[in-house]
């Protein structure tokens, strides 16, 4: 890491190869958009080779700061595009699926496509959806999301929950079973 | 209960990533497995989902080149602050500085003759050095802007030269050098915007930025008529209109 804040290309090169993709991932399954999504990756890279002198681990894991430039970019982003917000539904709210009832041999894959996990996404509040972005695109641990996010372990996990339940009931209305 | 049944969740979510089947997490925890079964679905879906995601591979290695460019860029950004000869300079009079050695250097008609030399060129290097020196010299913005639309005249010429040599490696070069140029002027117009003071001076860069993207554009067409690998430029031309566009802004109705 010192090596890197001294802009040693070598260094470097191994921080963006590290969490380039991951990077992209993210910031795909936030604008879905593949060219914005590259400009935006792009940004980011230079953005943290920019600012990587002023890094200061604090508590603040390397990915965790990449991916808070990643994020505010995003928000940039949309704001930029005065996107029109998408009617949010019942924030947080945990208890709104009903249970299907557990069956261990009808544990059948789930399938959908980036579309329509992206559209799922626009669903949720932000908060919900920026927790599975960092979770499953960006593969940060709840820590680490915590730190994006500025918030406790506690609450990401609960955040990780309602968007789950949310994500699940839109991509898998109750009733419908899941294709096996 | 509930905030158990969070860390529940986690757990699993966790055991899955480290290669465990579902099967295995559920089996751990019978009594909330017809909870934890549904959520872990749709994780693992999306996780998939989220997986097969890819940066195209020709983007990944052009932002790695701009990064390393920036890297290399910086380096000799920095060089001077660690000499204490010019360290305490301001970056003018290093720009100044820089112009006199070239001059002393390499002669005022190798200077000169920089200035039409192209990218396989060995004068090239000289050519944008004194384009660096020429813009560190320059004061105010606007007027920077103005030199960054007539260098982004010489990387389009470049661009076309290299196209019908087929130099692609060269190309790609010119192509962020010229997306430098197109960014800088972007961002003089978005600053400058709500400065009632100087928006004649913003007009005249903008009408001077449209009338050189018109010709430049149609030099892009004509040499994508007149080449093997048409792809590339229309790609070259793609990033140019956008990078235009964008710089002129959606208000801007044309200077005609």
């Amino acid at each position: 890491m010192r090596r890197a804040q001294r802009r040693e290309p070598e260094a470097f090169g191994q921080l963006y190869e590290e969490h380039f993709d991951r990077i992209y991932r993210y910031v795909m399954l936030r604008v879905r958009n593949q060219e914005d999504a590259e400009d935006i990756t792009q940004q980011v890279f230079l953005k943290a080779l920019e600012k990587i002198g002023s890094y200061r681990w604090r508590g603040m894991p390397f990915a965790s700061w990449l991916f808070r430039i990643a994020h505010n970019l995003v928000v940039d982003y949309w704001k930029k595009k005065s996107r029109e917000k998408v009617a949010a539904v019942a924030p947080e709210e945990i208890d709104e699926m009903a249970a299907s009832p557990y069956d261990p041999a009808a544990l059948a894959e789930l399938n959908f496509d980036m579309e329509q996990l992206a559209a799922a996404c626009d669903r949720l509040t932000d908060g919900q959806r920026e927790i599975i972005s960092l979770r499953f695109a960006g593969g940060l641990s709840v820590a680490e999301s915590a730190k994006v996010m500025g918030k406790s372990e506690g609450a990401v996990k609960v955040l990780q929950h309602a968007a789950l339940v949310k994500l699940r009931r839109i991509l898998c209305p109750a009733g419908e079973e899941v294709d096996g | 209960m509930a905030e158990r049944f969070e860390n529940t969740l986690e757990e699993c979510l966790e055991m899955l990533r480290q290669g465990e089947s579902m099967e295995q997490c559920l089996a751990r925890y019978p009594e909330q497995a017809a909870d934890l079964a549904p959520l872990l679905q749709v994780a693992a879906a999306t996780q998939k989902t989220s997986s097969a995601v890819q940066p195209r591979p020709e983007f990944k290695e052009r932002s790695r080149y701009e990064i390393q460019s920036q890297l290399h860029g910086k380096e000799r950004k920095t060089e001077p602050k660690k000499t204490s000869l010019v360290g305490w300079m301001p970056r003018w009079a290093v720009a100044v500085v820089s112009v006199i050695l070239v001059f002393l250097v390499a002669g005022t008609g190798t200077v000169a003759a920089s200035t039409s030399s192209m990218p396989d060129d060995t004068l090239y290097p000289v050519k944008l050095a004194t384009e660096r020196a020429r813009l560190g010299l320059t004061r105010g913005d606007i007027k920077k802007a103005r030199v960054n639309v007539r260098l982004a005249d010489r990387r389009v010429k470049e661009i076309v030269y290299l196209a019908r040599k087929g130099d692609s490696r060269r190309l790609d070069k010119a192509l962020l050098r010229l997306e430098g140029h197109m960014e800088a002027i972007e961002q003089v117009i978005e600053a400058n915007a709500d400065r009632p003071k100087v928006q004649e001076a913003l007009m005249a860069l903008k009408a001077l930025l449209e009338e050189r993207a018109a010709e430049n554009e149609a030099a892009i067409e004509e040499a994508t008529n007149n080449t093997d690998d048409p792809g590339i430029l229309r790609r070259v031309l793609e990033r140019y209109r956008q990078r235009y566009q964008s710089a002129l802004g959606s208000g801007w109705r044309g200077s005609r």
